[in-house]
């Protein structure tokens, strides 16, 4: 390799490592149990863009006090998670859930993230605890906690991106009727049906047709004889 | 070309042959459906010119030209009161104010569309003689319109443009921004442009050649000039008790010269002679020019005056007087003859002077219109007809159950109560199948009397006899012969709608007779409440069905004082009308819903939050439900994007705040518009089966909300489904190149919507339906608070709708079973019936041989518009702005009342009749060829013995 091909490959490495850096921000998050008195830090969800424009997300814990044991002490109160967007510094998103479902799912939280991609905002965070993790099916009326649940939160990120409605599809329309009309105007498609999964409908009458007047005639012809 | 791909072809044109059977026969037309139609709330009438043209040609009824805040000019039969034609203007206005008519003899001259279009139509017929475009923008301000001898000048935006009666353009000029303004003609034939802005009256003289002569300017007491009236070349206003009059006919104006009244002025009315007529609460005073009191006449309570060549009329609550307007005496004085429903007060009357007689056109608060006929000859009031156009003005619908009928009742009652021994069972069976006997015994008595009744008083022939003797089953299913009760399929209800006017209605909907009315607020005017999107509405809940047949009924209705903008809610029984109780609440409504469980007596309580964040329920909820009560969560939108999520904390009756959120939505991007789903929806299928015989389940949420928001200035629509619960956004999506009206139906998985496309200059609707994949998350019931095990995917169409939409509704049947149709209202005056499976977003372009088989729909982009698909066939309904649908007893049934300036109703078979026999089926044909066949057997099998025998003997 050539000294030149280092520099293309080290630009390159700067450009692409920029168009990702431009595309990616953070949600600082915070929870509290006593209603939004108090905050304590809870970690950071890290938006990354993918080559395909879709946005995925990451979460990592920097809560310091042992969240598990906090949740069954505080198990009648609200857990309530605020989320802070680098990209809005002054808007908050809140959301809330019990802390017994958290702790049915083991410390297992979904965050969903809605975003407009294109304008880079969040646009809603809500916390669930994950069902995949639960110790049986969460209900949230009837909810039976595990008071013996101790480490590190984790949590999986649902990043949901604005999406673009269609507009009716004429266009492929058009050239299906097309393809249609060209397939007409070269004699159709070749059919490569056997005779009789061709033509079923037309025989199994006739053949029904012979059979019903093979039975009938016997019968006239046995009258016939008796005369 | 395949025979499967023929077939499948075949099999379309069939299926569109179908639709057409779906069609009624001219022998159904008015058969299930009925249409009011209604010209609006009046703001001003003429009559005709003392019927001179009547008594030239007899053949002709005289008419009443009537223009409505509705946008509507009409003409009404005088001696029937029935719509002799109706023009309706755009209705999809800004500035109701910049609507202005002028009726002469031969011509009508309105300014319509927002100030945009001068049309002027033949006064006899209504066709339009000629109409001028004056404007690209709507305008806010002010407008006026005067139509002279020779010349129609009319002023909107700033600029006053001249017309020929022939409507050929003279000129135009330019006029400076003011609040009000007036154009007058004076006894001199010169016209004056009187302009009012802060209080500073601004006279000038309009010159042929196309500029003004200021004539002065001059400070009024009265800042509105809607205070004011022209007469001859004065101008009188009133403030509070002044009267001021101006002198507009020399070179330079005069005055104002001010005349304290003593009694704080109401309205002011014309008088012959250039006399001014002052209405208080209690008098009417007449003055002159010079502001010398003429005479006065007390009267307790007078509501509407008016003046005609040589009489003032007056109504009061109770009574119609006339007096001289020489001197104040009395001529006549009389009740008003009673009516089925209670008055509300008079707002306005138009009088016209006949030979010997006054006809009175009175317009109430309720915009109920009724002409009263008064002959001081004779002494005698005669209410002619009456309208009740408040039916062009409602607010919200609800179609309610009726009662059980007795012998339903009976039924209900054997079946009642906990299971005595055999022998008490049996003698309950006894006597209630006694009285079902009897019930049927008297029912077939009265038919046979009405029967042989009908058959004395109508048959002249046997043709006649005929006619009545089938007739009969017909005759005895009139209303009026009938109680209000249940039919057998249900299909009969009370339709309960409400009025922006603070009226509420039962409707029977086998021919929409108003059965009762309720005046909310007698003493008060009742004003409607606001929505957070800034829409009117007055809400109507059913807070008891009429399910528990011993109980009655119950719905709530809210509405506010429109003084002292405190709340007020009323319950009320649906069927009768009869108020059960009022609440006055001390505090204005920010918001009131229902709670979806029962409370004490079977009733729901309706939970009313006030502007001060504390929660009270109507009727009081009981504390053991209180405490035992489901969670309920709210959610608040405001335009702006931010929405918030509470928890009603039932025990200390206030709102916990559970989640927050801002749709970070662009500076002048606004939502307009949140739909829920249906409160009662009932969904029969949990999911939809795939070509390859999986499932695909529905994301079934009931607690999703659809939100719509549009950016005018990036021509973009977004759409977000947020979850009510936690402000989970399941899905947002935006919409390029869009633009209002947006319309949206949510029900089930799907969410229908209807846009303008700027893209492709038409309108286009499209669909979007949720699944939670192959899995289904919640088994038993949906939770909003634990996740689906996969985010629920989204499919997305849409599809070329070649006609505009005022009102998007679905079709709702008994157990959700019948596919579902979506309704649109067209501007055009059909309702378009389309079923969902053309508006589904899973429609493949191609068809594989397996989707064949499944009868599925290749796409196509356009939707369609078939005239047979139009519910309303030929009796177009115009303005629409809400279509109500409601289930019937029949699954294949569903009810629909379509309201705006027409009122419209009838029956959908989304699927087809299946449960249904047609109408002509033939009953007697089946049974004749039944006996004949079991008698043909028993004939058959005889001599087929007798044959059997002979043979044996021969």
């Amino acid at each position: 390799m050539t000294p030149w091909s280092y520099v293309i490959y080290s630009l390159a490495l700067c450009v692409f490592s920029t168009i990702v850096s431009a595309s990616e921000w953070t949600v600082n998050l915070d929870y509290s149990l006593s209603n939004g008195d108090s905050w304590s830090s809870l970690g950071v969800i890290v938006l990354k863009r993918s080559f395909d424009g879709n946005y995925t997300g990451s979460y990592k814990s920097t809560t310091t006090d042992n969240l598990g044991v906090r949740l069954s002490e505080a198990q009648s109160s609200m857990y309530q998670v605020r989320g802070k967007s680098s990209t809005q510094p002054n808007r908050e998103f809140l959301s809330s859930t019990s802390p017994c479902l958290i702790l049915q799912s083991r410390l297992f939280h979904v965050f969903w993230v809605s975003v407009d991609g294109e304008r880079q905002i969040v646009q809603s965070l809500t916390v669930f605890p994950d069902s995949v993790a639960a110790e049986g099916q969460l209900d949230s009326q009837h909810c039976t906690a595990n008071p013996q649940v101790k480490g590190e939160p984790k949590a999986v990120v649902h990043v949901q991106n604005k999406a673009v409605l269609p507009s009716p599809d004429t266009q492929s329309f058009v050239q299906k009727m097309e393809r249609e009309r060209k397939a007409k105007q070269a004699g159709g498609e070749a059919d490569n049906r056997s005779f009789i999964q061709k033509y079923w409908m037309y025989i199994v009458p006739v053949v029904l047709f012979a059979l019903v007047s093979n039975m009938v005639a016997p019968q006239e012809e046995g009258q016939g004889g008796g005369r | 070309m395949g025979i499967m791909k023929r077939i499948g072809i075949g099999l379309i044109f069939l299926l569109t042959i179908f639709k057409s059977c779906y069609s009624i026969y001219e022998d159904q037309v008015g058969k299930w459906d009925w249409r009011q139609q209604l010209v609006g709330c009046p703001i001003s009438a003429t009559f005709e010119g003392q019927s001179k043209a009547a008594s030239s040609n007899s053949q002709r009824q005289p008419q009443l030209v009537v223009v409505s805040k509705e946008q509507a000019i009409a003409a009404l039969n005088m001696n029937t009161g029935k719509i002799a034609w109706r023009r309706l203007q755009e209705a999809n206005i800004t500035n109701p104010e910049a609507f202005k008519t002028i009726v002469d003899e031969k011509y009508i001259y309105s300014l319509v569309d927002d100030g945009r279009i001068l049309r002027v139509w033949t006064r006899r017929t209504g066709t339009l003689s000629w109409q001028e475009k004056l404007e690209e923008t709507p305008q806010n301000g002010p407008t006026s319109l005067l139509a002279n001898n020779d010349e129609v000048l009319v002023l909107s935006g700033q600029t006053l443009s001249v017309f020929t009666k022939k409507g050929v353009f003279k000129h135009k000029m330019q006029v400076e921004k003011s609040t009000w303004v007036q154009l007058h003609t004076l006894p001199t034939q010169d016209v004056v442009l009187l302009s009012l802005s802060a209080s500073t009256l601004t006279v000038q003289q309009v010159k042929d050649a196309g500029n003004f002569l200021l004539k002065g300017r001059i400070q009024l007491k009265a800042a509105s000039g809607e205070k004011c009236i022209l007469i001859g070349a004065h101008m009188a206003c009133y403030h509070s008790d002044s009267l001021q009059i101006v002198d507009l006919s020399g070179q330079t104006v005069k005055g104002p010269s001010e005349v304290a009244t003593g009694t704080s002025i109401r309205d002011l009315f014309a008088l012959e002679n250039d006399r001014i007529g002052v209405r208080g609460p209690d008098s009417v005073s007449v003055f002159d020019l010079t502001g010398k009191k003429i005479f006065t006449i007390q009267e307790k309570n007078i509501e509407a005056a008016e003046a005609v060549k040589n009489a003032v009329i007056l109504i009061t609550k109770t009574q119609i007087g006339v007096y001289d307007a020489k001197d104040g005496k009395q001529v006549f004085k009389m009740n008003i003859p009673a009516s089925t429903f209670e008055r509300a007060s008079a707002t306005r009357i138009f009088v016209n002077q006949l030979k010997d007689e006054y006809e009175i056109l009175a317009v109430f608060a309720d915009c109920r219109v009724e002409l009263f006929v008064v002959n001081p000859g004779r002494n005698q009031v005669t209410s002619e007809w009456c309208r009740e156009e408040g039916l062009a003005r409602l607010a919200q619908v609800e179609m309610v159950d009726l009662p059980l009928s007795e012998s339903q009742q009976l039924i209900e009652d054997e079946f009642e109560g906990a299971a005595g021994n055999i022998i008490s069972s049996l003698i309950k069976r006894c006597v209630t199948q006694l009285g079902q006997l009897k019930r049927w015994f008297i029912r077939t008595l009265r038919e046979m009397f009405t029967l042989s009744h009908s058959i004395k008083t109508q048959v002249n022939s046997f043709a006649t006899l005929a006619e009545v003797l089938r007739n009969a089953g017909k005759y005895s299913h009139e209303r009026g012969s009938l109680p209000l009760e249940r039919d057998l399929f249900n299909l009969r209800k009370m339709i309960v709608a409400s009025s922006l006017d603070g009226v509420v209605y039962g409707l029977d909907s086998n021919d929409g007779a108003v059965i009762w009315k309720l005046q909310l607020s007698k003493v008060v005017p009742p004003g409607a409440l606001k929505t957070a999107l800034g829409k009117e509405k007055i809400p109507l809940f059913v807070q008891r069905t009429t399910a528990h047949y011993q109980l009655k009924g119950q719905m709530a209705v809210a509405f506010q004082n429109a003084i002292n903008s405190n709340g007020v809610i009323v319950l009320f029984d649906p069927i009768t009308g009869e108020i059960v109780e009022k609440h006055q609440l001390s505090r204005p409504i920010k918001r009131v819903e229902i709670l979806p469980f029962l409370g004490a007596d079977h009733v729901h309580s309706l939970l009313i939050l006030d502007d001060s964040e504390r929660i009270s329920f109507v009727p009081k909820l009981p504390d053991e439900i209180a405490i035992s009560a489901s969670p309920i969560f709210l959610m608040d939108v405001d335009p702006k994007g931010n929405l918030d999520g509470y928890k009603v904390n039932f025990i200390e009756k206030r709102l916990v705040k559970q989640w927050h959120t801002n749709l970070g939505l662009d500076s002048n991007e606004r939502i307009v518009i949140s739909q829920g789903k249906p409160a009662h929806e009932k969904v029969h299928s949990q999911g939809r089966v795939l070509i390859d015989r999986n499932v695909d389940y529905k994301y079934l949420n009931p607690n999703l909300v659809a939100l719509a928001s549009v950016d005018t200035i990036h021509q973009q629509i977004s759409l977000f489904l947020v979850d009510s619960v936690t402000g989970q956004l399941v899905h947002t999506a935006k919409l390029l190149k869009a633009s209002p009206p947006i319309h949206l139906v949510h029900c089930e998985n799907w969410l229908a919507y209807a846009y303008w496309s700027d893209r492709g200059r038409r309108t286009e609707i499209g669909i979007m339906e949720l699944y939670e994949g192959e899995e289904k998350s919640n088994k038993q019931k949906f939770d909003s608070l634990v996740p689906t095990k996969t985010p629920p995917s989204v499919v997305a169409q849409s599809y070329i709708y070649a006609q505009g939409v005022d009102a998007m509704a679905v079709s709702e049947t008994e157990q959700g079973l019948t596919n579902k149709a979506i309704l649109f209202a067209l501007p055009l005056g059909g309702i378009h019936e389309v079923t969902r499976r053309f508006i589904d977003a899973t429609r493949p372009l191609e068809l594989t041989q397996e989707m064949r088989e499944e009868m599925m729909i290749p796409y196509m982009p356009e939707i369609p518009v078939a005239p047979e698909d139009m519910v309303n066939y030929n009796q177009t309904v115009y303005n629409i702005r809400g279509i109500k649908t409601a289930p019937a007893g029949l699954e294949s049934t569903s009810l629909m009342f379509a309201y705006g300036i027409d009122v419209f109703f009838t029956r959908l078979y989304p699927s087809g009749t299946f449960d249904i026999l047609k109408d002509d089926f033939d009953h007697l044909l089946i049974s004749v060829v039944l006996l004949g066949l079991i008698l043909g057997s028993i004939i058959s099998k005889r001599i087929a013995r007798s044959n059997a025998l002979n043979a044996a003997w021969a």
